[in-house]
């Protein structure tokens, strides 16, 4: 048997299993509906209109949040990891900050900048800032002395051989930096949907838990995920197509 | 009437952690001149033309044009750029872009990349990627070529392809080469001039009689085995 074969027997086994639970009489079913339920409730939700509008808030959330952070992150990163002032000056505050959970900032950003959309993507690009800026930091101090030199008697120098040099040959810790950044935007999307939002999936989880209505809960679950995953594979994807050399290094 | 040399060393000290690790060398390079430096691993060669490149601190005088290319064992090459890329990203900046073409054809042709040059380094072999290295070294027309260990990572029989080739391409070109190696045979085959250092000191030096072109029978001939065991002698010696 192949990989997707087996694969989709995985996928198979594993709802039969939950339908059969579900419809058991071992648990409760309103509180573990099975997937035919979860799957009316994603219809019914799409047939409303609310699935498209929750979707559409979050990912605009995400998206915006992502690219403020990511941009950030990448260019203090690579100013830290490069230059020895920008260094001395900005990463021991950024530390102070990096071990911070960022959920944890919530609360106070809410009380700083309300509860509208401003404090949601802020949450969002805080958390995605964190790791992209560690990564690239990583990456501008991994670059090879050899390509500096090369490129000092190629007659690059700063503040071009930045962009010539530096952050393409960062760019695979980068990458590293921007996929574990992208799952974090999905986690804030759900965190700050929780309070103070009439759109987004989070938001649907969280007025479906106060509606008691779990299939809602699951349905919204799972098309949290999906975005996660859809939006990773995109970022893959697209980072192959602007720089197919990633694909082809492997001595990086 | 002597002529200005296109490099000298004047009394070159390299210090790391406290330690001199180069003391006080002295050397001269003509224009047009290859000069192979040998010696035994750790004994300074790669720092000391590091030094001469500028790209650690030294002490003591060099004279080396502002336009030279320097050329790694571990090639240096973007893996970002294709092979045209990187042969054109010392050149990128010119004004004329009719002269830039011509001589980006030019070298691909010279170093037998034109059906590569599309491709990433990845893609390529060692010895083709060490031929891109040169190539892009070439591009901004060096008066002195500074090589350390280039060939150091290929296989016999690439690395021998590639030293008949390298001397190809310098009879075109006739830059003043240094050439850092290991092997004595590769030092005597492509150089005028065997430089022996050891510990940081230069040992002594060697010119080499042959005429060129060079055929890689020579070291068979007895002049040659000569030679080298003088330079193996003074090396062990050391």
């Amino acid at each position: 048997m192949g990989r997707p074969a087996r694969t989709a027997v995985s996928i198979a086994l594993f709802f039969l299993i939950w339908e059969g639970l579900s419809r058991s009489g071992l648990v409760n079913p309103t509180l573990f509906p099975p997937p035919t339920t979860v799957l009316r409730a994603l219809i019914e939700m799409a047939k409303s209109g609310e699935l498209v509008r929750d979707i559409l808030a979050s990912l605009w959330r995400a998206i915006l949040g992502f690219l403020i952070g990511s941009s950030a992150g990448i260019v203090l990163g690579l100013l830290t990891g490069r230059l020895e002032k920008y260094d001395a000056y900005l990463s021991p505050i950024l530390q102070i900050f990096r071990p911070l959970p960022p959920v944890a900032i919530i609360p106070l950003i809410i009380i700083w900048l309300g509860i509208g959309e401003v404090s949601k993507v802020f949450s969002i690009a805080f958390a995605v800032f964190f790791p992209v800026w560690i990564n690239s930091d990583l990456g501008a101090r991994s670059v090879p002395h050899s390509f500096l030199w090369s490129s000092r008697t190629l007659g690059c120098h700063y503040p071009s051989l930045i962009w010539r040099v530096i952050l393409p040959s960062a760019l695979p810790f980068i990458v590293a930096g921007l996929r574990v950044g992208i799952s974090l935007a999905f986690v804030m999307v759900y965190v700050s949907e929780l309070s103070g939002a009439s759109a987004g999936v989070g938001y649907q989880i969280s007025v479906s838990y106060l509606a008691y209505r779990v299939d809602r809960m699951i349905a919204a679950l799972a098309v949290l995920g999906a975005l996660g995953l859809a939006s990773d594979l995109v970022l893959a994807k697209s980072l192959k197509i602007a720089f197919p050399w990633l694909k082809l290094d492997t001595s990086t | 009437m002597i002529d200005e040399p296109e490099i000298e060393l004047r009394n070159l000290r390299v210090h790391y952690g406290g330690r001199e690790v180069i003391h006080d060398i002295n050397l001269r390079v003509e224009k047009g001149e290859f000069v192979a430096i040998v010696g035994k691993s750790g004994c300074g060669k790669s720092t000391l033309l590091n030094a001469l490149a500028g790209f650690i601190d030294k002490e003591g005088d060099v004279l080396l044009p502002a336009n030279f290319g320097m050329i790694f064992q571990n090639y240096a090459v973007f893996p970002w750029l294709t092979v045209k890329g990187n042969i054109l990203f010392g050149i990128d900046q010119e004004r004329n872009a009719g002269d830039k073409i011509a001589r980006l054809q030019l070298l691909l042709k010279m170093t037998d990349l034109t059906t590569e040059a599309r491709k990433y380094p990845a893609e390529l072999s060692g010895g083709q990627v060490q031929r891109v290295a040169l190539a892009r070294a070439l591009a901004r027309n060096p008066a002195v070529l500074l090589m350390d260990e280039p060939f150091g990572a290929l296989d016999v029989y690439t690395r021998e392809k590639m030293q008949t080739w390298l001397l190809e391409v310098w009879e075109i070109e006739k830059q003043a080469i240094v050439f850092v190696t290991h092997s004595i045979d590769e030092a005597i085959f492509l150089s005028d001039r065997v430089v022996v250092l050891g510990d940081g000191n230069i040992l002594g030096s060697f010119r080499v009689p042959f005429g060129r072109p060079r055929a890689k029978a020579l070291q068979f001939e007895v002049p040659f085995v000569e030679l080298k065991k003088q330079i193996m002698d003074l090396l062990e010696g050391s």
